[in-house]
């Protein structure tokens, strides 16, 4: 009888090991990415000639989102969440990253972009590459877009996906953040990592 | 007698154990597998595969992890989700929505949606 109480203990404990390491580490507020993806680092070239690079920088997370300047939806509503992100997050905003980057590239210029992105908020910042970098930034992201025509060869529409993703300072792909779903899963996530 | 008695007490532990961490182990609300040649299907409880809908329903309680095995040669992307050859990948979605996207191993379909009510 006692060999059986003793072994029902155990069965116990290893029941309390188990179910404690199901449990991980806390969750994320956006849609979490288990296991955190690697992202490569991609250069752009700015309207000033300088290049700015995406690898990852310590203490900075990074948004990044994948829109268009013409985008009469998706894109506009994005970043004003990006704006109420920023407001609520105040001085710890300055340690963030915030990439729009142009599924455009015919259109958006790199001037274009960065224009498009400052007029929310003088910190965003909008690239756009030649075609190759944009197609692997957005292969890296698994990111779709394709063309669809408009009233005229240059009024056509992009579609194109519209959750933002959250990278850490390591260059891990952590969460994302569908369409609408607002700033307030963002910003407790980017306070998670600026802790 | 008494140390067969014992082990067969302890088999008896150890079998029960196993079933209740094997039955009560937290698994995806989704899982979908793509074999090679890239047509996702989802597999579910008791060994049923199905082909994937157009609309999968999630149902809210908790946070629902989707899982999504890759088995094809390249990358495939559900809705917002995605898979690198070979990888699996679990997504926890955090609230109830509707999430849409381009879908590169439906049968029938270039969307995918998953609803989570």
């Amino acid at each position: 009888m006692r060999h059986l109480s003793r072994a029902l203990r155990a069965g116990a404990a290893a029941l309390f090991v188990l179910a404690g390491s199901a449990c991980g580490e806390p969750q994320w507020r956006g849609i979490t990415i288990d296991p955190a993806r690697d992202v490569p680092a991609f250069r752009f070239v700015q309207s000033d000639g300088d290049t700015l690079s995406t690898a990852p920088e310590d203490g900075r997370p990074t948004l990044v989102f994948f829109g268009y300047t013409h985008c009469p939806d998706v894109c506009p509503v994005t970043l004003a969440d990006w704006t109420r992100a920023k407001a609520a997050l105040g001085d710890q905003a300055n340690r963030v990253r915030w990439l729009f980057v142009s599924v455009d590239p015919a259109r958006d210029t790199p001037a274009v972009a960065e224009a498009y992105a400052r007029q929310f908020d003088s910190t965003f910042v909008g690239l756009s590459g030649d075609s190759a970098t944009t197609a692997g930034i957005q292969r890296a992201f698994t990111v779709a877009s394709y063309e669809t025509p408009g009233a005229t060869d240059a009024d056509y529409l992009v579609t194109h996906a519209s959750q933002c993703f959250l990278v850490d300072d390591t260059g891990k792909l952590r969460a994302m953040y569908a369409f609408n779903s607002g700033a307030d899963a963002m910003v407790a996530d980017l306070q998670r990592l600026l802790r | 007698m008494t140390r067969v008695k014992r082990a067969a007490q302890l088999m008896a532990v150890v079998l029960v154990t196993g079933a209740v961490v094997t039955l009560s182990w937290p698994r995806p609300a989704v899982d979908i597998r793509i074999p090679p040649g890239g047509l996702a299907q989802i597999h579910r409880s008791f060994w049923r595969v199905t082909a994937l809908p157009e609309t999968i329903v999630v149902a809210a309680g908790g946070r629902p992890r989707v899982r999504i095995s890759n088995g094809d040669t390249v990358t495939h992307r559900l809705g917002l989700f995605s898979a690198s050859a070979g990888e699996t990948v679990d997504y926890t979605l955090p609230q109830p929505g509707t999430y849409t996207g381009a879908c590169s191993a439906h049968p029938t379909s270039e969307t995918l949606t998953f609803v989570v009510r």
